[in-house]
């Protein structure tokens, strides 16, 4: 065993993926011209990919829409064939071997179901079961793990079609994972769900991955979800890696700016725009260990925008500290986007 | 750590009876959640196709025969292809309505399993409300074949034949379907073609090939060969010609007409790795 | 019934044909294979009918009556929505404002159904025809045959679309049209006419289908097409015309009162 290198779990080298479509003319002329020529158009999904994932890393998989996430998540587990470059799962191509690739990976869709619609939950888990040869044995002992873990119980007898969207995503993670696969592939499995499914799934998910060793790849826009589970992030922009790396630098490099908009009885005279607030509420003029920059004020609203980064402060500092300034009414969060992120990396020299 | 993989074609085998068994208990559990629903849809589809049957009926109550085939005679010809397209429709339906797959995308969750798409797209459902349609082919079948026993024009040998008939017509079926739904990988909607591959050619074969132009019947022999597997047994039983191996015809058409399907199929799935949905 | 009134019906009327306008290579599949059906009868009754013909019917006219039938099917027997319409309306509840809008609900009907027929009737039927014509298509030489024939043929939409109007209106009192939409469509075919002239019913279902509204959709056109009747045939279709109108009036005034006394 000694000098054999730990298998990688994933590899991707120089990954491209193009699509080849036909160049659109306008008006019923340009739709008959369409019929008889063969012009194409080449529209890069995919560019240029390389990376490598050990097992048991939870990399996280971010960019904007149509960036090429799925692209390169559909490449990974062999519904599409990369136009040039190599993938690798497990040391094997999903591209040649797909059907033995397809018995040590799990797949979430956030959008599509894999379930059977009109059958009882625990219907789609028994027909699972026996389609990936799990021993009955293990299949035992998958459902009393996962009822612990996911509560599925409660609705283990109710058609899947009848299940709310967080009881869904429950049983299609249990279902993803009722053959043991060594890799995880998720696809934005949280979009649409409320804050404490979201919290149950991230805990769920950050378990498997520490306890039994699971090699997850998340795609998602939910910036929490990053911060919570992952260690290290990828972030593609137009069919290209823009970062590959830990999540510390990436804030670092980006940050992860939360925008906090407080709305004030009466606006504090001595705001302004380009100002900082201190942690005990006091206005500064230049920015200062630990202040929070005033992004923008609304007279008229009687509201103040703030930026704050959360992996240095908490909301509730912050809020304390625009107390100290003025009554508040009310109060809103908003996330960072990741296109606002990408922005920042791109501009980083 | 992963479950062992059955790689062996023995156990591969073995693997994909008992899947398939539990899939049929889980759908039939399915359709009895519905049970009223389930009796009025499939009698409808019991009587729908009646009115081809009735059409002829009427037409062989005023003149007797058509190209010298009575009302029996015909009513085999009927039954053979309404069993076959029922026995079709109950198992492979999902190959039938796969137009879905690729405009929802779901033909992604079919790759991802560790079995061939079609087997999977096979053993994902089993449609019971269409029983109807086998109730309706196996009733006329009865009387037209209880008539021509006694007529002695058919033997039970002949009845023996019947069954493999139905059944290879049903594979003609599947053949069909799996061609026309591999063209959804190119042009995604297929409603329409199917109406020209199946339902045309099936009414088509509902009466004897003698009566139509030469091309019509090389296209229902040759092309979409649903003729093979009711005319072209049904004609020799009822001794109106033909040799022994009309009655061999029917599964080796149907033997060869799955192949030149899977193949068909295989060229638009590696078209779907390429170009996506 | 103001010009704008009329204005009104014109646009839906329109609506419901720009609607289905999405040509393409699936609607030539779909003509071939109407053809197809049109060759499967043409052949099926040169195969049974005698030289000398039976009653007014000689090989060659069945040839003329198939091809002309599955023509005009694409008008008065396919593509008619109406019932669906109504019924997903009921279900959706939206039918308490249609109920209410200033158009009157049945010519509302009536008017976006018209045009995705014509759409029908030009964009497959004819096609149909063309191809059809390779093996046998009636030209009448009397413009006034042609006249009389469109004027039946209308008439003929006009209780289509009744009948399936009357289908659809079943939706206020039970959950599930489909079988009587199933029993309207299959009198429309048998009774109609549709692959075989009525003359081949047996006698009292025959002359239950000729004076039946089911006969004005395809046989009664085909028998004024083929100069094998004269106009008088426009009367049984005006007079089922004015039936089916009160009572998809009557039934109109049931389901808007069952409406008020319900709630919705």
């Amino acid at each position: 065993m000694s000098g054999q290198a730990q298998q990688l779990a994933v590899r991707t080298s120089r990954l491209k993926k193009s699509y080849f479509v036909q160049v659109r003319k306008p008006g019923f002329l340009g739709g008959l011209r369409m019929l008889v020529s063969q012009e194409t158009r080449e529209i890069q999904a995919v560019k240029d990919i390389s990376f490598d994932i050990r097992p048991g890393e939870f990399v996280g998989y971010i960019g904007p829409n149509g960036a090429g996430k799925s692209t390169t998540v559909k490449m990974l587990t062999g519904i599409l064939h990369p136009t040039s470059g190599e993938v690798l799962v497990n040391g094997r191509s999903p591209q040649r071997a797909r059907q033995q690739i397809a018995r040590e990976i799990g797949v979430v869709f956030g959008q599509r179901t894999q379930l059977w619609w009109d059958l009882p939950t625990v219907d789609s888990f028994d027909i699972l079961s026996a389609m990936y040869d799990v021993r009955p044995a293990d299949y035992k002992a998958f459902q009393k793990e996962f009822d612990d873990l996911l509560g599925l119980g409660e609705f283990l007898d109710t058609p899947v079609r009848r299940l709310s969207l967080g009881q869904r995503m429950r049983a299609e993670l249990a279902a993803a994972l009722i053959h043991r696969p060594s890799v995880l592939f998720l696809d934005e499995p949280t979009i649409g769900l409320d804050v404490m499914a979201k919290g149950r799934m991230r805990e769920f998910l950050t378990k498997i991955n520490e306890e039994r060793g699971v090699t997850i790849l998340l795609t998602t826009h939910d910036l929490r979800d990053i911060e919570e589970l992952c260690e290290r992030v990828m972030v593609i922009n137009h069919g290209s890696l823009v970062y590959d790396g830990a999540l510390a630098s990436l804030r670092d490099q980006a940050g992860l700016p939360t925008l906090l908009t407080v709305k004030y009885a009466r606006l504090p005279e001595k705001l302004m725009p380009g100002l900082y607030i201190g942690p005990k509420g006091e206005v500064l003029d230049r920015p200062h260990d630990g202040a929070w920059c005033v992004l923008a004020i609304n007279a008229e609203a009687r509201t103040v925008d703030v930026h704050f980064d959360r992996s240095q402060s908490t909301a509730p500092a912050v809020l304390m500290a625009m107390q100290a300034l003025g009554e508040i009414r009310d109060v809103s969060l908003a996330e960072p986007l990741i296109e606002d992120i990408i922005k920042r990396l791109l501009e980083q020299p | 750590m992963s479950s062992t993989p059955a790689t062996r074609p023995q156990s591969r085998l073995l693997a994909g009876i008992r899947l398939y068994r539990i899939l049929l208990s889980a759908s039939v559990r399915a359709r009895m959640q519905y049970k009223l629903d389930f009796v009025a849809s499939a009698t409808i589809q019991a009587v729908t196709g009646l009115y081809d049957y009735f059409v002829i009926a009427v037409i062989l109550w005023k003149f007797d025969t058509v190209h010298g085939w009575d009302i029996y005679e015909i009513g085999l010809l009927y039954a053979v292809s309404r069993v076959g397209w029922g026995l079709y429709r109950i198992f492979c339906d999902e190959i039938e309505r796969f137009e879905n797959y690729i405009v929802r995308g779901d033909f992604d969750s079919v790759l991802i399993r560790p079995w061939p798409s079609l087997f999977v797209l096979l053993s994902r459902n089993i449609d019971l409300t269409r029983l109807g349609w086998l109730v309706q082919g196996a009733g006329v079948g009865a009387v037209s074949a209880r008539a021509l026993l006694r007529a002695g024009v058919l033997s039970w040998a002949g009845v023996g034949h019947l069954v493999v008939a139905c059944v290879s017509t049903g594979c003609l079926f599947l053949a069909v379907g799996m061609a026309t739904a591999s063209a959804a990988f190119k042009i995604v909607r297929i409603e329409e073609l199917q109406v020209f591959t199946e339902n045309a050619s099936s009414t088509a074969t509902l009466y004897p090939l003698d009566i139509y132009p030469g091309w019509l019947r090389k296209m229902l022999l040759w092309v979409i060969p649903l003729g093979a597997g009711n005319y072209v047994p049904v004609r020799h039983l009822l001794g109106k010609g033909g040799t022994w191996v009309n009655l061999a015809l029917p599964p080796v058409a149907a033997a060869l007409s799955l192949c030149l399907a899977t193949h068909l199929w295989h060229l638009g799935e590696s078209r779907y790795h390429s170009t996506g949905s | 019934m103001s010009l704008r009134g009329l204005r009104k019906y014109w646009v839906l009327a329109s609506k419901g044909f720009i609607q289905n306008l999405q040509y393409s290579a699936s609607h030539l599949i779909n003509t071939v294979a109407s053809a197809i059906f049109g060759v499967i009868y043409i052949y099926l009754w040169r195969s049974v009918v005698p030289s000398s013909g039976f009653g007014d019917y000689t090989p060659l006219v069945m040839t003329y009556y198939i091809s002309f039938n599955q023509t005009t099917m694409w008008f008065t027997q396919f593509g008619i929505r109406a019932h669906v319409k109504i019924r997903d309306a009921v279900r959706s509840g939206d039918v308490a404002t249609e109920l209410l809008r200033p158009v009157d609900f049945f010519s509302y009907r009536m008017a976006s159904e018209y045009g995705s027929m014509v759409y029908g009737l030009i964009f497959r039927g004819f096609p149909v025809g063309l191809m059809l014509s390779l093996f046998g298509y009636y030209l009448p030489r009397n413009p006034a045959t042609w006249g009389w024939t469109v004027l039946s043929l209308v008439l003929g939409a006009y209780i289509a679309i009744t009948h399936l109007y009357l289908a659809g209106m079943t939706a206020f009192w039970t959950t599930e049209i489909r079988t009587v939409y199933w029993v309207i469509s299959t009198l429309n075919l048998t009774l109609g006419g549709a692959s075989m002239p009525l003359e081949v019913l047996p006698q009292p279902m025959y002359t239950l289908a000729r004076w039946s509204p089911f006969a004005c959709l395809t046989f009664n056109p085909a028998r004024i097409w083929l100069e094998l009747s004269g106009p008088e045939l426009i009367i049984p279709a005006v007079v089922w015309t004015v039936v089916l109108t009160l009572l998809a009036q009557w039934v109109t005034g049931m389901a808007r009162r069952k409406l008020e006394v319900q709630g919705g």
